[in-house]
């Protein structure tokens, strides 16, 4: 989800900003609810305002509405006719190579010093493999985040002192 | 009409409460649903590999998913509806306020977010691959495994190791992959080749001895 409307929205359409897509996925990684839905109000919100939200927030609902009831009209059908399985490992792979490919393009942006890959880093094993709550890590690298800002601030003051 | 009250009042207290998208969701559906009405537990893991591969939101299909299964098409309209609801008002309620957000020390902080939010990207991606180009019910036995380095059976290595690699999806993945990064192919065109695609070969594999190259499929 993050990948393809990342890379629809900022990289095809140029709707939002990377910078503003970055919060988007902050803040609704942090808040309660569906993820898609907070992202899609973020961005029609930012584009069109109050109606801006609702259109894009109904979009994104309608299309899984609609095939959520079809396929729980017909799936008993369906499955006899088309093969699910191969189906949808195809789809999976795909969006794993968009997923990945966001990954990529936004590491290129975002990890630029030592200390951003180290969270970043920490913040993959957190999630793929210590399994830990989405909040924790955004509360710690929040905290990380101001520390190591605030010291690499001053050591460019001392540089630039140094130079002078 | 009490079924549509207790499902939307079921839905909404979900969707405002439950950090952490779709997946932390889904147990607890089962635990408010069957509250008031009974979804046996083979029937829920069957709801939840539904929702995980339809396309959309998993809480969105989720909810639409029990709310046709209790109370039809209206239960399904208003499940996903109050689903949907809450997030959508809490981030206007964020977006209004925005300026007051804007100080310096969030900005430092944010900065930090920012490179957490790339790893959890990869994560995201890391989790999609493990489901999509490996077999996980064949896996990789790390006993088996270290029999057949001890006594250098290449022959047993090679064979282990393909048969938990999916083939087909490793395949479509580095397709992909090439022609994002290297073409500028629009997304959308290329989910849709590869959806009829998709259609395509599961059809020709439904009943033929081609299965036998994909049994792991199954």
């Amino acid at each position: 989800m993050t990948g393809i409307l990342q890379r629809i929205v900022v990289e095809e359409r140029k709707l939002i900003s990377s910078e503003d897509m970055m919060k988007c996925i902050a803040l609704s990684q942090g808040m309660p609810g569906v993820m898609a839905i907070s992202m899609s109000t973020f961005i029609g919100r930012k584009k069109g305002g109050v109606k801006g939200a609702v259109a894009s927030s109904v979009g994104v609902i309608l299309p899984s509405l609609i095939v959520v009831i079809i396929l729980s009209i017909f799936l008993n059908k369906i499955e006899n006719i088309v093969n699910l399985e191969i189906v949808f490992t195809m789809l999976k792979a795909t969006v794993s190579a968009i997923v990945l490919n966001t990954a990529m393009n936004l590491g290129d942006k975002v990890l630029l010093k030592n200390w951003n890959i180290f969270v970043a880093g920490i913040s993959f094993l957190a999630m793929s493999i210590w399994k830990i709550n989405v909040i924790y890590i955004i509360v710690l690298s929040f905290v990380i985040g101001l520390i190591f800002a605030s010291i690499k601030n001053k050591d460019d003051s001392k540089d630039k002192e140094v130079k002078l | 009409m009490i079924i549509y009250l207790k499902l939307s009042l079921v839905f909404l207290k979900i969707g405002a409460l439950t950090f952490g998208g779709g997946l932390a969701m889904l147990p607890w559906i089962q635990q408010e649903i069957n509250k008031f009405y009974y979804i046996s537990n083979e029937e829920f893991a069957n709801l939840v590999a539904l929702s995980q591969i339809t396309p959309g939101p998993i809480g969105v299909n989720a909810a639409t998913f029990v709310g046709y299964d209790i109370g039809g098409l209206i239960g399904a309209l208003i499940s996903t509806l109050a689903v949907a609801l809450p997030s959508f008002i809490f981030m206007n309620i964020v977006i209004k306020n925005e300026e007051k957000f804007n100080k310096p020390f969030i900005l430092k902080g944010f900065v930090g977010i920012k490179s957490a939010v790339v790893g959890m990207i990869y994560s995201a991606s890391f989790i999609l691959m493990k489901s999509s180009l490996i077999n996980e019910n064949v896996g990789l036995c790390p006993i088996r495994m270290s029999r057949s380095f001890m006594s250098f059976d290449l022959n047993g290595i090679f064979v282990q190791v393909s048969n938990s690699i999916n083939i087909l999806g490793f395949a479509v993945f580095l397709i992909v992959l090439f022609l994002i990064r290297k073409t500028n192919i629009s997304i959308v065109k290329i989910l849709s080749a590869i959806i009829v695609f998709s259609i395509i070969i599961s059809l020709i594999c439904q009943n033929t001895y081609i299965c036998g190259t994909f049994s792991h499929f199954y």
